[in-house]
């Protein structure tokens, strides 16, 4: 039988023969075979920049196999098993709800036969693993994993029987759908069933293509799915709403006699229609209800049910059944594709689905009171910091689920599927352009929870790098951020080859060993580290704050806890230059808060959490700014409000070209605009704007406006030169632990817009000046 | 409502067991599909799978169990699972750290093997920042939850109140 023959059979029994062997097993009837818009079949190559495959060998548990024509997995005792890992690159998928994937390899070689079969079990993996690395015993570097042959729970996801050469076929739509509903996606593992085999001595083995092989033999996933609407956007009126889309072109091969048809809206009042709202396949939401009567899709009300293939919706009182939207209530639309068959763009799966486009808009009487986000993006998880951002170009939003979203910042559609990191993301990462990068490549350099540190492709998602940079297994835990210096814009002082990739680490265990440590932003090879109460550098406690490069000085600039006391540094200035040193330290109270700069480089502000230790217990107080010397080292200046706030959040923002130098920041409940004269070395306070826990300001010295997320549901734009909270963007009210809490907002001057994340487990965009 | 639950989760794995086709697989799968249950190992049951959730702050002197503490003096949050009766095999564990609400803050994974000689017993241990995160410097209180879930089944609960 031709490969080619066996994938057409596989293909065809995939769509039409499987599930009814499935209801015949399950004694049950699934009346609807399983139809759906589109498939695509990826055949995994090694020019995808996010396919991977690998052995790992229980004989060989330290030995890396990559690269190779095939893939082996083996029974064999004595501690002789082989498993295979592979990761398809879904690049070409990344709007898009999944309803069937079957995996297909091609058994290139192998001891079972007809009398032998041999069973192969699917499995996800359950923990980052980086191909160059990977072993039987290793994941990342010498990250082990959490069980020697890598991370897998639970039964096979999918199973294939084995008899001889040709393709086994694995069904995982399970699998592919947690990935494409939340799941990060650590690729599979294809192991033996009934491992430890002896069978003479020999086991049993099977090889199968590689993506290194011959294409003919490579793995090929089979995807069929029904794609997102793209660029929706809602315009609000008084009482409506008009929502715009674009019904996309297949991009797959179109089962037959099922176009697209129109789309199904939900709309919720004043938050988000939730990940559990959603039409049933191959159900119209309206079948059996009575003509002009308002029908519910779970907390979502059905305001448009179109099979025309409409493009456009006005939500008023004349077309909508559920009523007109009213004005000055924000409202949340979810809209989905269908087709012919009502496949919708969803994942049909029980905790509900969450990549479906959605928008936001508030109707009103007039232009001015008239609110919408320009997009609505779900992450599934809560990060409140502010997204990473190249203006125009890319929007990079980490998440708690260990996810890394690419977001297009003009349309808030996803630029390829979620990146699948080690752990979760705290901190904003920075974006560097190809044009200014070492790299000569637009890359993010991410840190997680994991304790790795990546270098990854913001135009495709791949993982250019990924390193630990410390060799530590349980305790960097990065919770600031990476800075970068680059070398590009770095004096003839500066002598690492390649950019310098620094981060502190977050070891909560000890007070006086925490790291910082420099990475050739190439490849994340240790240029320096410098450790704590070693090699003459003073103790060390926590980071949680992002270093500061400060290129006129030749320093960087690094906080840090203190132990809780005032006699450990906890403002850290170091060289860049191998093998790292510090240059100057003090001892200024516990710090979270990372430092800035002003435009000239000749102030630097940082500020302490006024913690204190009572009966043993160290609570964070009341902050002090800090106006320092960045050449010596010399406090100028330093600042505390007249009525206590708490402690600073973030950083704090300089604004100005010249002294006196504006700085906002935000501590418990109000945003603070003070002055710096430098001729003076004096602080002035100017303003005090009440807020609800405040998030760390962002704004520009060319803009008049600084913008706040806030605890009330709220994106406050303050006007600088009044101190006037001018104007409140809406974003949600009640939600999961209302109201929604807003994170840092970005600002992309390139697009005049805002961009935030909220507990509402999604980020948005917002056109600027509101 | 557990009887409820081990119906429908013995009818899952009833499905899988089909669908696989072999002796091995129903032996793997019979072994993996044991639900938690109250009466314990009655009548050659195995023991149902239990989880104890703890928590304690690394900031804190040896890091005693507690299930209150304030945010602003909290260093990091340690979670730590004890698992039990865990059946013979390869396992993942993924803990949700839940907003008051019920938001996703975070949810991790962590594998792990029950050797076939062990008595079932693992614990897993997990650290999330609290100072210097939206954690403190938003002052989000109020009820937390976690959740610990093994292979795909909800195994425990357990709230944690953090206040100002």
């Amino acid at each position: 039988m031709s490969r080619e023959l066996g994938k057409s059979q596989i293909a065809c029994t995939s769509r039409h023969v499987s599930p009814a062997i499935v209801a015949v097993l399950l004694g049950s009837s699934l009346a609807m075979p399983l139809l759906a818009r589109e498939t695509i079949t990826i055949t995994a190559n090694s020019s995808q920049p996010r396919a991977a495959d690998a052995t790992i060998n229980q004989a060989s548990p330290n030995n890396n196999f990559t690269g190779n024509p095939t893939l082996t997995v083996e029974s064999r005792n004595a501690n002789g098993n082989q498993r295979a890992l592979i990761q398809f690159d879904l690049s070409i998928l990344p709007n898009v709800g999944i309803k069937a994937a079957t995996v297909t390899l091609e058994v290139t070689s192998t001891n079972a036969s007809n009398a032998n079969t041999r069973t192969y079990g699917a499995y996800a993996i359950a923990s980052y693993f980086h191909q160059p690395d990977v072993t039987w015993n290793t994941r990342v570097a010498n990250l082990p994993w959490g069980a020697a042959g890598g991370d897998i729970g639970g039964a096979a996801t999918g199973t294939a029987v084995v008899s001889g050469t040709g393709p086994a076929q694995f069904t995982l739509t399970s699998d592919f759908q947690k990935y494409y509903n939340g799941s990060p996606n650590y690729g599979t593992l294809i192991r033996d069933q009934a491992e430890d085999a002896n069978n003479g001595g020999v086991g049993f083995t099977t090889t199968f293509g590689s993506i290194e092989g011959a294409s003919a033999n490579a793995p090929e996933l089979a995807l069929t799915f029904v794609q997102n609407v793209r660029n929706l956007t809602a315009t609000p009126g008084n009482a409506s709403v008009t929502l715009n889309w674009v019904i996309p072109s297949p991009i797959g091969v179109v089962n037959p006699g099922e176009p697209y048809k129109g789309v199904v809206i939900l709309r919720r009042k004043g938050l988000p229609v939730d990940k559990g709202s959603l039409p049933t396949d191959t159900v119209d939401p309206r079948a059996g209800h009575a003509p002009g009567s308002c029908v519910s899709v779970g907390n979502g009300q059905v305001v448009f049910d179109d099979f025309s293939g409409a493009q456009t919706f006005t939500d008023n009182a004349a077309n909508d059944p559920c009523g007109a939207p009213a004005n000055g209530t924000a409202y949340f639309y979810k809209v989905f594709l269908r087709d012919a068959a009502n496949y919708y763009s969803d994942q049909p799966v029980g905790n509900g689905s969450t990549y479906t486009e959605e928008i936001e808009a508030m109707p009103n009487t007039t232009a001015a009171t008239q609110e919408h986000a320009v997009w609505v993006n779900a992450t599934f998880s809560t990060d409140l910091a502010a997204p990473s951002l190249f203006p125009a170009s890319v929007v990079v939003v980490g998440s708690g689920t260990n996810l890394l979203f690419g977001i297009d910042p003009n349309t808030g559609l996803r630029k390829y599927p979620p990146i699948s990191l080690g752990g979760p993301v705290d901190s904003r990462s920075p974006i560097i352009d190809a044009a200014d990068s070492s790299l000569s490549a637009n890359v993010i350099y991410v840190a997680d929870n994991d304790g790795l540190v990546y270098a990854v492709a913001t135009d495709t998602g791949q993982v250019r790098w990924v390193v630990n940079p410390t060799g530590a297994t349980a305790t960097n835990n990065f919770t600031g951020s990476t800075s970068v210096q680059l070398k590009s814009l770095s004096g003839p002082t500066f002598t690492p080859i390649n950019d310098l990739v620094v981060i502190g680490t977050h070891d909560g265990a000890t007070t006086t060993g925490n790291q910082i440590v420099g990475l050739d932003g190439n490849n994340g090879t240790n240029v320096w580290t410098l450790t704590g109460n070693s090699g003459g550098i003073p103790p060390l406690d926590i980071i949680t704050s992002t270093p500061l490069i400060d290129y006129v000085n030749g320093a960087i600039w690094v906080t840090s806890h203190s132990a809780c006391g005032n006699t450990q540094p906890s403002l850290w200035k170091l060289s860049p230059n191998s093998p790292g040193s510090v240059l100057f330290s003090a001892a200024l109270g516990d710090m979270d808060v990372s430092p800035s700069l002003t435009f000239l480089s000749d102030v630097l502000f940082v500020a302490n959490g006024g913690y204190t230790r009572n009966a043993g217990v160290c609570s964070v107080g009341n902050s002090t700014l800090f106006a320092i010397n960045p050449v010596n080292g010399v406090t100028l200046a330093t600042f505390t409000p007249a009525v206590a706030d708490g402690a600073i959040v973030g950083f704090p923002l300089v604004l100005g070209f010249n002294s006196p130098y504006t700085i906002v920041y935000s501590a418990a409940a109000n945003v603070h605009i003070v002055q710096f004269d430098k001729s003076l070395n004096k602080f002035t306070s100017l303003f005090t704007i009440p807020i609800k826990a405040p998030s760390a300001p962002i704004g520009d010295s060319n803009l008049s406006k600084v913008y706040v997320g806030s605890s009330d549901g709220f994106i406050h734009e303050i006007d600088v030169p009044t101190g006037k909270d001018d104007f409140d963007m809406y974003v949600n009210t009640i939600n999961v632990g209302s109201p929604a809490i807003i994170g840092e907002v970005s600002l992309d001057l390139g697009l005049s817009r805002v961009y935030i994340a909220t507990t509402d487990q999604r980020s948005y965009g917002f056109a600027i000046p509101f | 409502m557990y009887w409820r639950t081990q119906v429908t989760q013995r009818s899952a794995c009833w499905t899988k067991l089909l669908l696989g086709g072999t002796a091995a697989l129903l032996l793997f799968a019979v072994s993996a599909c044991q639900m938690p249950s109250t009466s314990g190992n009655r009548g050659g049951r195995p023991p149902a799978v239990a989880a104890l959730i703890s928590f304690c702050d690394d900031g804190v002197a040896s890091c005693p169990s507690a299930s209150s503490f304030s945010v602003t003096s909290m260093r990091d949050l340690v979670v730590i699972i004890n698992w039990e009766n865990v059946p013979a095999g390869n396992h993942a564990e993924v803990l949700e750290l839940l907003l008051p609400g019920g938001a996703d803050y975070r949810v991790t994974q962590t594998a792990f093997l029950i050797s076939g000689s062990s008595s079932g017993s693992f614990s897993t241990r997990r650290t999330f920042p609290v100072s210097g995160t939206p954690i403190s410097q938003r002052r989000i209180t109020g009820n937390w939850s976690v959740r610990a879930s093994l292979d795909g089944q909800l195994i425990a609960t357990q709230i944690l109140e953090l206040s100002q």
